[in-house]
C-alpha cells in the first residue's frame, strides 16, 4: 500500500522538480510568398509565420505555447527573382520550434 | 662647356610619362574600393552596393550619405541585436543561453552609451533614426542560415564572468558586426557599414567579449556625437 501511494508521489515531484520532461517542441514552418522585402526582412516575415505555426501545432496537441517573449530563432531559406522593372523580390523559407508544455 | 643633353624626342618625354603611369596606379592603388562583391557579404543590409572600404579607424565597409541632415535627429529606435549565420543548424553548438547573453551584452553596450547622447524611443516618428545591428557569419550564396533576434528585456541581467565555450569561440572569431542607420519614417539610408575585426585579438571569456563590444559601441557613440555636433568626442574611441 505504501509502495502504490509512493510511486506517483514520485512521479509527481519528479515532474514538478524537472518540467523539461514535460517539455515537447513542435516544428512550425513558415513560407512568405514573394515579397517586395529586404532579405532581412523576408526571412524574420518567415521565422514569424514559422513561429504561428509551430505555436498552433501546439495548441492543436493540447499544450501552452512556451517561447521566451522578444526571443525568435529559426532557419531562414530564400529565393529571389526580378520583377520586370529589374527590383528584387525574395521569398523565404523558414523552420522553427518553440517548447510547449 | 656645354650643358651634356638628354636624347631629343620619345626618349626624353619616357620619364614623365612614367612619372604620370606612376602617379595614376598610385592613386588607383590608394582610391578606397567600392561596392563589394555581394556573394561575399551576410544580406543582413537591404543595400551593400554604396559601400566603400573605411579608412583604418572606420568600419572595414562604410556608407555615409553626404545628404544627410544629422542636426534634424535627436531621438534613436534600436532595434534587437540579431544573429545571423551560414547554414541550417549552424546555431545549434551554441547554447540559447549563450546566444542570448551575446545578443544582450551588445545590445546593453551600444545602449547605455547612445543614451547618453540620445533619447531612446519605440516607435518611428520625424527627428528618429532607427539602428540596426547584427552579428553576422553569413555569406548571401549560402542558400540557408540560422538567425536568432533577441528584444532584450530593459531589466534582464547576464551572468559574470566565464570562459567562452567553444563554438562561441569560432563565432566572435568569424563574425563581423554590420549595421545600418536609416530615418525611421522615410526609410532613407543615413550611414551604414560592415565591420570585420582587423586587429584579431583573442576572445576566450565573456569579459574579453564584452570589452570588445563595449569598445565597438563606444566608437558607435562617438561618431553619433560627431554627426550631431561636427565636435570630436571627447574620449577615446579606438575600435
Amino acid at each position: 500500500m505504501r509502495l502504490r501511494v509512493s510511486v506517483p508521489l514520485a512521479l509527481v515531484a519528479l515532474l514538478a522538480l524537472c518540467p523539461s520532461l514535460l517539455a515537447a517542441q513542435y516544428t512550425g514552418w513558415g513560407d512568405t510568398g514573394w515579397v517586395y522585402a529586404s532579405k532581412r526582412e523576408c526571412c524574420n516575415g518567415a521565422i514569424a509565420l514559422a513561429y504561428e505555426d509551430s505555436e498552433a501545432r501546439c495548441l492543436l496537441a493540447g499544450g501552452l505555447p512556451r517561447g521566451m517573449s522578444g526571443m525568435r530563432r529559426g532557419s531562414c531559406k530564400w529565393d529571389w527573382t526580378t520583377d520586370a522593372s529589374g527590383t528584387q523580390l525574395y521569398r523565404c523559407y523558414s523552420e522553427a520550434g518553440i517548447p510547449c508544455r | 662647356m656645354r650643358e651634356p643633353t638628354g636624347p631629343p624626342g620619345r626618349f626624353a618625354a619616357a620619364p614623365v610619362w612614367l612619372t604620370l603611369l606612376a602617379l595614376a596606379m598610385l592613386s588607383a592603388c590608394l582610391a578606397p574600393r567600392c561596392a563589394p562583391d555581394p556573394r561575399g557579404m551576410s544580406g543582413f543590409l537591404d543595400d551593400y552596393s554604396r559601400l566603400c572600404e573605411g579608412h583604418p579607424e572606420q568600419p572595414s565597409l562604410v556608407y555615409r550619405n553626404p545628404e544627410a541632415d544629422w542636426t534634424a535627429y535627436n531621438r534613436i529606435l534600436f532595434e534587437p541585436v540579431t544573429i545571423w549565420r551560414s547554414g541550417k543548424g549552424s546555431l545549434d553548438s551554441i547554447a540559447e543561453e549563450d546566444l542570448q547573453r551575446l545578443a544582450a551584452e551588445f545590445h546593453t553596450a551600444v545602449r547605455s552609451r547612445i543614451e547618453g547622447i540620445y533619447h531612446l524611443v519605440d516607435e518611428p516618428a520625424p527627428g528618429v533614426m532607427r539602428i540596426r545591428l547584427g552579428i553576422t557569419d553569413a555569406r548571401q550564396s549560402d542558400p540557408v542560415l540560422d538567425v536568432f533576434t533577441f528584444d532584450v528585456p530593459p531589466a534582464h541581467s547576464v551572468r559574470g564572468e566565464q570562459s567562452l565555450s567553444a563554438g562561441m569561440q569560432a563565432l566572435t572569431a568569424a563574425a563581423a558586426i554590420e549595421g545600418e542607420i536609416t530615418d525611421s519614417v522615410t526609410g532613407e539610408l543615413l550611414a551604414a557599414g560592415v565591420d570585420r575585426r582587423r586587429k584579431r585579438r583573442e576572445i576566450t571569456s565573456w569579459e574579453d567579449l564584452r570589452a570588445a563590444l563595449d569598445r565597438w559601441a563606444s566608437w558607435l557613440a562617438g561618431r553619433l556625437e560627431q554627426t550631431r555636433t561636427g565636435q570630436q568626442p571627447a574620449q577615446a574611441t579606438e575600435r
